[in-house]
């Protein structure tokens, strides 16, 4: 059935606080994925490599209920990660020996068992030295409603 | 970013239970639809005209296990309204005869309309008792819906 815009308007902010997933008491993390990937519907959190190096490990979020909005441009619902303080920022620190290449990040649940979205970083980011630091950007999941039918 | 089918679950999850709270207070009916329409986000009760005659279905849950699943055919997540039992609305006294051409979801009292469905072709009812076998009622959530 075609549903009204009515009906579908609330999709957003329904998932964005939905305590099973992204708005779990128990912060989701972002993690940093460290070989090349695909962002897929069907990726696993096992299918990835997150980074678990000092300064360089998942960091959690903001529990409970995430961001949501609608796109003025688009028309889409979108559900927006909250930037934890000092935002979703890792550093190498002294002493890091990498290079570590950055492909992108992972947001999954607090332990990083259960993968909710990938997003790639294009191009990919080398961190060579210590001291050298990369924030991500906004991290936003988009639903375009007219798909629903 | 690009969601998993884990999170897409987790959205068919939470609009159904959406859905369910709708159900119970203030609850929907289906109901037919007598003139021309267009199915269209926007719809609202003005723009169809209501079959009285043909009565109203009140949509409940009446079988959880089926109430979500996956099409097989497309993937697609789907939340059904009325699965299994099969849904049909009878004519409740002779009237003139005339054509339905689709379905909506009304909001009891308020008759908003929550969804709306186009009949492949026109169905004609003539008389007490003629009745028309819904077909599938409610939602499909695409994999493509989310990025």
């Amino acid at each position: 059935m075609i549903p009204s815009e009515t009906l579908t308007a609330l999709i957003a902010g329904l998932l964005a606080a939905d305590a099973a997933s992204v708005a779990n008491p128990v912060a989701c993390k972002v993690g940093l994925i460290v070989a090349n990937f695909t962002p897929t519907i069907d990726l696993l959190m096992a299918d990835l490599v997150i980074s678990a190096d000092t300064g360089l490990v998942a960091i959690a979020g903001v529990p409970g209920s995430q961001l949501e909005s609608i796109d003025p441009d688009t028309g889409e619902l979108i559900v927006e990660v909250k930037t934890p303080a000092g935002g979703f920022r890792w550093e190498t620190p002294i002493g890091f020996t990498g290079p570590v290449t950055i492909f992108g990040y992972a947001l999954g649940n607090n332990a990083m068992t259960t993968l909710w979205g990938t997003q790639r970083l294009d191009p990919p980011l080398t961190l060579t030295d210590p001291n050298q630091a990369h924030t991500a950007p906004v991290l936003q999941f988009r639903i375009d409603p007219n798909k629903i039918t | 970013m690009t969601p998993t089918l884990a999170l897409l679950v987790r959205l068919q999850i939470v609009f159904r239970t959406y859905i369910m709270s709708q159900l119970t207070a203030p609850g929907w009916n289906l109901v037919l639809l007598k003139a021309a329409f267009t199915p269209s986000k926007d719809l609202v009760i003005g723009d169809v005209t209501l079959d009285p005659e043909m009565g109203a279905f009140p949509l409940a849950i009446t079988d959880s296990v089926h109430f979500t699943g996956r099409d097989p055919a497309t993937g697609d997540l789907v939340i059904w309204l009325a699965a299994g039992a099969g849904v049909e609305l009878l004519m409740s006294s002779d009237a003139t005869p005339r054509q339905e051409f689709g379905w909506a979801i009304v909001e009891t009292g308020t008759f908003a309309i929550i969804a709306s469905k186009l009949m492949p072709a026109p169905q004609q009812v003539s008389s007490t008792d003629d009745g028309i076998l819904n077909p599938e009622i409610g939602f499909h959530l695409p994999m493509n819906l989310m990025r």
